[in-house]
């Protein structure tokens, strides 16, 4: 009787062993390097908009097929923090100090379906923030043990801003 | 025991150890992954901070508002981009963002000749009341009702018509409701005394500390003010040196050289332009506009120069123009005078009085009067025009006055262009002195250029200050270690100054959060690419990642400001016989570097020459005389960088001065010295040499005025031998407001009109007379 219980918990624990632990392995690594990535693709396409001084479809299109080349699926908030140009507001205008008022990203997408471009002006601030939508491999068998509930649950994410030194035009 | 017994218990043990195995390794992973993550994002927002300073100062800035308030808001606003950018990209937002603030300890701003620190610090939290006066809250305030005093709402309050201030007296509880009842505090429950005060920690940013050092030789103390560059002043008792530390001998070639006479010939600088919309007045509906040459004065203000009219002027914020320099009695409060005369001449090594007469503003009095002349005493004549070609430029002139008095001095002027001042005699009843302070430097026009000068200045530098009497500076080798050495005291100083005060600042800091904080120490390197343009400094601490928290610092320089200029913003050309006719940047091998004919010129001298052939030469614009010399860009350093060598055997450079042949380091500093002095006396202001005041005197009438007395004169500054300026203001006589026309005499006399030139004879004074 002994003799079966002890095969029967070796079989398991070869099961696990030999199975489970390396697919969980292998994909928190995977997750980690799309974690990487992601973050360097976001800052990228930050940092090249504000060095333009304008955001393009092209831009745009090809942000997003290199965040979906990754395997997930992603929610891309972009945030931009335009400066008042109010002169009644004191003399002047410095980056840094005046008031920000924020366009978002429905906006700026309207914008880039009508025209192509979405332009930008000096002392701005460009933000993309982007988090994935899916569950991931690792995320689903971590849910066997234990579970992460929640609407806006994610595992990948990837924040970077700009400040915009060039206008588009 | 079976083998399979074994195998599972072995199993069993095994995989707990190494699961904890894993994830200590997984954290240590992580905590060096998201500290390079901060550390990159750190850089980032210094770099924007940056950036946002950069572009407030060069293309952003204002040029009305005072130079201190406008570098304190433009600090200010690029700590905000800093900390705005810093919690953006670590995806901080809303209100959060101001609580990266309680991260960073100290942000350091490293300017030309001072620095500024932000930090937090305790300020006392203060209220003013009906009569301006401030008040600070009381630490140990207490209230004697039973009332609630949550709800105070203001420290002044109307009490049946009535404004009582510093002691609110009606507070408000919520559970009782109905009207505020009345309450008696403590009398000084608000205080003007500050060390009672209760503070708030807050970030603030600490006024400007400059780059200083005090020494005392034999009783006397000396203040030493350092610069980024080698820009060097120096105040004490009975000196006040300022000047660039020179130690080179090619500045002469900076001019145009007459082939017969062999003169060389300081070249015309260039005018700036702006064009302009003012109101003369504030109630005028519209706008005047106009295109103006501008210049800086020196805090940095900007004048703008009306050639028809011929005076300077500024405009204020709202748009109304001022004009400058000239007296009017019914403004001046006392006869607080201003003077930059550029230019004068005066002989050289000969003794001679400089008069100067005040008398003061009195209501009762005719009119004040001030005069300058020059009188050469060893010769008895009147005209200081006598010189040898020298031209000494006075660079500027203070003084004030009150009460009556006339003093005169005499000048000794000596040949290493300091001067010694002795009151020749002086009117009692004189209550306070008159402070004059004159620097002179001497500008030869001759081959030596600005020699002369700052080996003049090293000297008494050195002997005064480093304690060297004996020090007889007249091999390049000595200067050079002179040099040398007080870079190294230069930047020890600098160093020491920010540290001291950097420690302070994260003392306070840790002294108010649970953990203790050290300041890290900064590198060598680090300090080297501080100190060598305008940069800042920041620190980031206390963020919890993994297994320890964060703590580092990141160090960003400018490149782009209209503060310093750098080695890097000159080209240098050989001007030897021996040249290469290559212009070269900054410590490039090729150039001829062991003669001492480098010179550097600034970038914007290099224009595009005509097509010589089938090529574009950069020609530089101040050449040697001959057309055909013209400068191409050297192939190893201007034309591709690839292939750029630094001079090998650097032989200078300590510290922050980048290692570089000697020759190159002097060309650079001449190079400086030369902008600045030709700028100044090559613009209009140089063809000054005195101003001649002019009494218009009303006869029998009197000056349209604002004020409540009417004015029987009017005084106005002409300039020696230019066309006379007439008052603006018109002249009431019963009960017509005219223009009159000006003659030299009561009666009698010739009439000055536009046509003529003021001349010298001392005051002149001019009296009205109009048609009836």
């Amino acid at each position: 009787m002994s003799d079966t219980l002890i095969t029967v918990i070796a079989i398991f624990l070869a099961a696990v062993l030999m199975f489970i632990f390396p697919l969980m392995t292998v994909s928190n690594t995977q997750d980690e390097i799309s974690q990487v990535a992601v973050q360097s693709i976001v800052a990228e396409f930050v940092n090249n908009a504000a060095s333009k001084g304008k955001i393009t479809t092209s831009d745009y299109e090809a942000f997003t097929t290199k965040l979906y080349a990754t395997g997930n699926t992603y929610d891309i908030q972009l945030e931009h923090k335009i400066m008042t140009t109010n002169p009644n507001k004191g003399e002047g205008n410095k980056a840094g100090e005046s008031l920000y008022y924020s366009e978002f990203t429905s906006e700026i997408e309207q914008a880039l379906g009508e025209t192509g471009e979405y332009k930008l002006k000096k002392g701005d601030y460009i933000i993309a923030t982007v988090k994935n939508t899916n569950t991931t491999i690792a995320t689903q068998l971590k849910n066997f043990l234990y579970s992460i509930v929640g609407k806006d649950t994610y595992t990948i994410a990837a924040s970077s801003s700009a400040l915009v030194v060039n206008a588009g035009y | 025991m079976k083998l399979q017994y074994l195998i599972v218990i072995f199993i069993i043990i095994i995989i707990p150890i190494a699961l904890i195995f894993a994830y200590y390794l997984n954290l240590q992973a992580e905590t060096i992954r998201i500290q390079t993550d901060y550390d990159e994002k750190l850089q980032e927002a210094t770099s924007e901070m940056m950036e946002a300073y950069e572009l407030n100062t060069t293309e952003w800035s204002s040029g009305f508002s005072a130079l201190a308030n406008e570098k304190r808001r433009a600090i200010l606003s690029s700590v905000n981009a800093f900390t705005d950018g810093l919690s953006n990209k670590l995806g901080v937002g809303g209100t959060a963002k101001e609580n990266i603030l309680n991260y960073v300890p100290a942000i350091v701003y490293i300017m030309y000749d001072g620095y500024y620190i932000y930090t937090p610090t305790y300020v006392p939290e203060t209220i003013t009341d009906e009569d301006g006066l401030q008040m600070f809250y009381y630490e140990d305030g207490e209230v004697t009702s039973e009332n609630d005093y949550r709800f105070i709402t203001k420290a002044t309050q109307t009490i049946e018509g009535k404004t009582v201030s510093g002691k609110p007296m009606y507070v408000y509880d919520s559970e009782k409701g109905g009207a505020p009842e009345a309450v008696t505090y403590k009398e000084d429950y608000f205080t003007t005394n500050v060390d009672y005060a209760k503070t708030t920690y807050k970030h603030v940013l600490k006024t400007f500390v400059p780059y200083t050092k005090t020494k005392e030789i034999n009783d006397n103390y000396y203040t030493i003010n350092y610069t980024l560059d080698n820009y060097i002043r120096i105040y004490g008792d009975d000196v006040q040196l300022e000047g660039y530390m020179y130690a080179g001998s090619e500045v002469s070639k900076s001019g145009i050289k007459n082939s017969e006479t062999g003169e060389t010939i300081l070249p015309d600088s260039y005018e700036l332009k702006e064009y302009v919309a003012f109101k003369n007045k504030s109630e005028d509906p519209e706008y005047t506009y106009g295109e103006y040459i501008y210049i800086h004065n020196s805090n940095g203000e900007k004048r703008y120069y009306d050639s028809e009219k011929d005076v300077f002027f500024s405009i204020s914020s709202n748009g109304i123009r001022n004009d400058l320099k000239t007296v009017r009695t019914e403004d001046a409060e006392n006869t607080i005078m201003s003077a930059k005369v550029k230019s004068t001449e005066f002989p050289e090594g000969k003794e001679f009085d400089l008069t100067e007469e005040y008398y003061s503003r009195d209501p009762n009095a005719e009119y004040t009067k001030i005069v300058h002349e020059w009188h050469n005493t060893s010769d008895g004549t009147d005209d200081a025009k006598d010189t040898k070609g020298v031209h000494y430029v006075l660079l500027n002139r203070v003084y004030s006055d009150e009460g009556t008095k006339r003093n005169r001095y005499r000048y000794t002027l000596k040949d290493n262009g300091t001067y010694v001042r002795m009151a020749i005699n002086s009117v009692e009843g004189a209550t306070s002195s008159i402070e004059v302070s004159m620097n002179f430097i001497k500008m030869d026009r001759g081959v030596n250029g600005f020699l002369t000068e700052m080996r003049d200045f090293e000297r008494q530098f050195v002997r005064q200050i480093l304690g060297k009497n004996d020090y007889n500076i007249t091999t390049k080798a000595e200067l050079k270690n002179i040099f040398d050495e007080i870079s190294q005291e230069k930047n020890e100083c600098i160093i020491n100054s920010i540290n001291e005060n950097l420690k302070l600042s994260i003392a306070n800091y840790s002294a108010n959060s649970k953990i203790d904080y050290s300041l890290p120490e900064l590198s060598e390197e680090d300090w080297e690419q501080a100190l060598s343009n305008i940069s800042v400094i920041t620190f980031f601490q206390g963020v919890k990642i993994g297994l320890k928290t964060y703590n580092n610092y990141c160090v960003v320089t400018s490149r782009n400001n209209n503060e310093y200029a750098s080695e890097d913003d000159f080209y240098y050309i050989d001007t030897s016989e021996k040249t290469d006719g290559c212009y070269h940047q900054y410590g490039c091998d090729h150039i001829n570097k062991d003669e001492n004919h480098i010179v550097a010129y600034k970038k914007l001298d290099f224009l595009i020459a005509e097509n010589m052939g089938d090529k574009n030469y950069y020609k530089h614009q101040y050449n040697n005389g001959t057309e055909t010399v013209a400068y191409e860009p050297c192939y190893y350093c201007v034309l591709n960088g690839n292939k750029f060598t630094k001079v090998e055997n650097p032989t200078f450079g300590r510290n922050v001065e980048k290692k570089c042949n000697f020759n190159y380091v002097s060309a650079k500093y001449g190079a400086l010295i030369r902008e600045k002095y030709i700028q100044m006396y090559r613009t209009r202001l140089s063809d000054w040499d005195t101003i001649i005041l002019v009494v218009f005197d009303a006869n029998e009438g009197y000056f349209d005025s604002t004020w409540d007395y009417q004015p029987k004169t009017y005084i106005i500054g002409e300039i020696l031998g230019q066309k006379y300026v007439f008052p603006t203001r018109k002249v009431m006589y019963n009960g017509h407001r005219v223009y009159p026309k000006w003659y030299t005499d009561k009666d009698g006399g010739k009439e000055i009109t536009d046509t003529d030139r003021v001349k010298r004879n001392g005051i002149q004074t001019l009296y009205a007379r109009w048609d009836e």
